[in-house]
């Protein structure tokens, strides 16, 4: 008995073993990579001395999420290029921002390096607790220029989200916000030629796309929050020539362009949009893109790698991607990034940059899956190498990259307040959507509600 | 005499240090944050302001009557629906003891599950609730979690799903022990059934009742899961409980002066609510 308990043991610590092996798999360094000396190697490239800062410990925190996760698996590749010792902890967005905002306004300086969310970047500005990074990209002993190639390999825009007056406080870390997605073979089959360019365009294909019996014109986020339906409609805002306030803080929500970009929305959800929509979210419209119940829909273009996988989706191989619809004030693009900065009370800080740029590099984005799995950088994005393996990627990347130039970093706001104001619109947005009130009565409201938020935060002394 | 005192206090000191630690100090504390400008970067004494914004904030007043809606129906129909479960399983019958397994598993089952499957049941397209309506009574349903007519509700009997056995378990409890030689004599002296039940085993249970509706007004008061995971307080604010709005003003929008505010307001009105119940239950006759 005891004997075959042992076999046992034995024959369950193989197969793990083994499996383990498995999981490191032929691209586990990447499609270019073939081994972790490949990867090491490669970036010898870069005209510094990697090993200065030999026996440090960086303290790391992130975001729980597949890009994340997989730069993660390959810090060993850093340690053992840098000799820097990296602790990395990897929690969920929420607890991330969190963690993160106690960290760095309580100028604890647990974390050296840190993954940001733009929308927070005034709120660390204000309590001065960011380091500046262009003192580091411009230290020839830390950062080689031609290797490293800020910032000509980075979209502008991106760049610019992760500035506050000017100051450049993050790197960024994906390419993605906002894209049009819509199911080519249903406007074949209805024959519409090309994707909507204007807003009454997008309004005749939603319309003549909906067969509610067997899928909708349309679906967007309709469930209320200041990353959820808000992340969509500040497009169609900024599109249509709201804003939402003048150079004078005073909230512009009631400005006839405002109310009529929350009618559109709300209205178009409601004729040609699924049963319920005010309360989707993302995943939501994912699945709804995927089980063939959506024929257009405007989000993140992170969903292609999921629709486009057969395994995961009826309709791979059906979608087209487009730039947004334009309206009176052109296309907007909301941009999303997720960007990697340092803390000001680290005492590590230029191991902490030499990890930065180890992870914004393009061999570690090559990697990590480039394209297909939103990286930042302009040279891996438009890198054809992919495209063999992935038939949809380039019609995205011409759509995204296209789309990408429409970008407004402040598309929601990046104030302090805004996690409120995004709350309170997002509800008054969700209000026109379930048919409660019209558009007119609930931006009026919620335009007063945002002027005190601003007021009481002292933006009109 | 001395040395015996040290020692009493002794022994109670790891209870008092407990007590101060993790009740009274955060109690204090949110009392102290409540009169101040507390957020992450400005931490000012501001007087009563934050009260007197939270008065005239109509956003207030709806979260309030929401989450009495809440707590009145969600408790009240499971008081009256466990009182018949209980009444039901007072009697013996065969397979009492299984069905009682049985009817006790959605008190087990983890508040975010059991909002997670009924966010996915109320689902219009996808969901089991529609499905079923179809299938089986040939009409169409409702958009559940999102028409402001049916939301509150659709919240409200997640509740009463969930929480109906745990007010059932505690009125048998009450039922078994009610003594059999009054209901005996009232049947001789020709009550029926209905008459025993309403002037004799409602007010020998007065008491057990009460402690149900108690520990079920206290959860309602905070409940959460429930409503987060379903409509996160929509559409619009028609599901928005005074609970959500503190977590909203707290960690969404990182003001923890106004969230403590709004907790003691909490407190207030949870206390309020008790009384009004005990007062009730503790007149005579």
């Amino acid at each position: 008995m005891k004997r075959i308990t042992i076999l046992l043991i034995v024959t369950l610590c193989v197969v793990l073993f083994a499996s383990t092996l498995a999981w490191g798999g032929e691209y586990f360094y990447g499609k270019f990579f073939a081994t972790k000396d490949d990867l090491l190697n490669s970036f010898k490239k870069a005209n510094i001395n990697w090993r200065q800062f030999e026996g440090e410990t960086i303290t790391f925190i992130g975001n729980a999420e597949p890009n994340q996760e997989s730069i993660m698996k390959l810090v060993p590749v850093f340690e053992e290029l840098t000799g820097i010792k990296v602790t990395q902890e990897l929690v969920n967005e929420e607890n991330l921002r969190q963690k993160i905002t106690v960290d760095l306004t309580g100028k604890t300086g647990v974390y050296d390096a840190m993954l940001i969310d733009p929308g927070y970047l005034a709120l660390y500005d204000k309590s001065q607790s960011l380091d500046d990074l262009s003192v580091f990209v411009n230290d020839a002993t830390i950062t080689d220029p031609n290797w490293y190639q800020w910032p000509s390999d980075f979209p502008e825009q991106f760049i610019k989200m992760g500035q506050i007056n000017n100051v450049q406080y993050g790197i960024p870390l994906h390419l993605s916000g906002t894209l049009m997605m819509y199911r080519k073979d249903l406007y074949q089959e209805k024959g519409i030629a090309e994707p909507a360019k204007t807003f009454d365009e997008l309004w005749d294909h939603a319309s003549k796309l909906n067969k509610p019996d067997d899928y909708y014109g349309i679906a967007m986020r309709g469930m209320a929050g200041a990353g959820l339906n808000m992340f969509i409609w500040t497009t169609f805002l900024k599109s249509f020539g709201g804003k939402w306030w003048d150079e004078n803080w005073k909230p512009m929500l009631d400005s006839p362009e405002s109310i009529e970009s929350a009618k559109y929305y709300s209205d178009i959800l409601k004729n040609y949009g699924p049963p319920g929509v005010s309360s989707w979210e993302w995943s939501k419209i994912l699945s709804g893109l995927q089980s063939e119940k959506v024929a257009i829909t405007i989000d993140t273009p992170a969903f292609a790698i999921s629709i486009e996988d057969p395994k995961l989706s009826k309709t791979a191989g059906k979608w087209g991607y487009a730039p947004q619809p334009a309206g009176k004030a052109g296309i907007t693009m909301d941009p999303y990034s997720w960007y990697v900065g340092i803390n000001k009370d680290s005492k590590h800080k230029k191991a902490a940059w030499l990890f930065i740029t180890w992870m914004t590099s393009k061999e570690v984005q090559l990697a990590i899956g480039g394209p297909t799995i939103y990286v930042s950088r302009l040279s891996v994005n438009s890198d054809p190498r992919w495209r063999e393996d992935y038939p949809w990627l380039e019609g995205w990347q011409t759509a995204l990259m296209e789309n990408v130039k429409y970008a407004d970093p402040d598309c929601r706001p990046r104030i302090p307040e805004y996690p409120e104001i995004g709350n309170i619109v997002g509800v008054a947005l969700q209000e026109v959507t379930s048919g409660q009130k019209n558009a007119e009565d609930a931006m009026k409201e919620v335009n007063q509600k945002v002027y005190e938020i601003l007021e009481k935060a002292g933006y009109y002394k | 005499m001395k040395a015996r005192k040290v020692e009493m206090y002794a022994f109670i000191l790891p209870g008092l240090i407990f007590l101060f630690l993790f009740s009274l100090y955060p109690t204090l504390f949110t009392w102290y944050t409540s009169f101040r400008d507390f957020s992450i970067f400005s931490n000012s004494f501001n007087g009563l302001r934050n009260y007197i914004d939270l008065f005239k904030d109509n956003v207030f007043y709806i979260s309030l009557k929401n989450t009495l809606f809440y707590v009145v129906f969600a408790v009240g129909i499971e008081f009256i629906i466990g009182m018949a479960i209980a009444l039901l399983f007072n009697q013996t019958f065969k397979g009492k003891s299984i069905a009682l397994i049985f009817l006790m598993l959605p008190m087990i089952i983890p508040p975010v599950v059991s909002a997670l499957s009924f966010l996915m049941m109320y689902d219009p397209t996808l969901g089991l609730m529609n499905y079923a309506l179809k299938t089986v009574f040939h009409v169409s349903g409702a958009t559940w979690l999102t028409d402001p007519k049916t939301a509150i509700w659709a919240v409200v009997s997640i509740d009463i799903w969930q929480w109906t056995p745990f007010v059932t378990l505690v009125l048998l409890a009450g039922l078994q022990y009610l003594p059999k030689e009054t209901m005996e004599a009232a049947r001789i002296d020709g009550a029926n059934s209905i008459q025993i039940f309403f002037s004799i085993t409602l007010k020998l249970m007065k008491k057990i009742i009460m402690i149900a509706l108690l520990f079920r007004t206290v959860e309602a008061f905070k409940a959460f899961e429930s409503i987060f995971i379903t409509t996160k307080g929509g559409p619009g604010y028609n599901t928005r409980t005074l609970n959500i709005f503190a977590y909203l003003k707290g960690f969404e929008f990182m003001k923890f002066g106004e969230a403590a505010t709004l907790s003691i307001v909490m407190l207030f009105v949870s206390s309020f609510l008790i009384t009004v119940l005990r007062k009730f239950f503790s007149k005579e006759g």
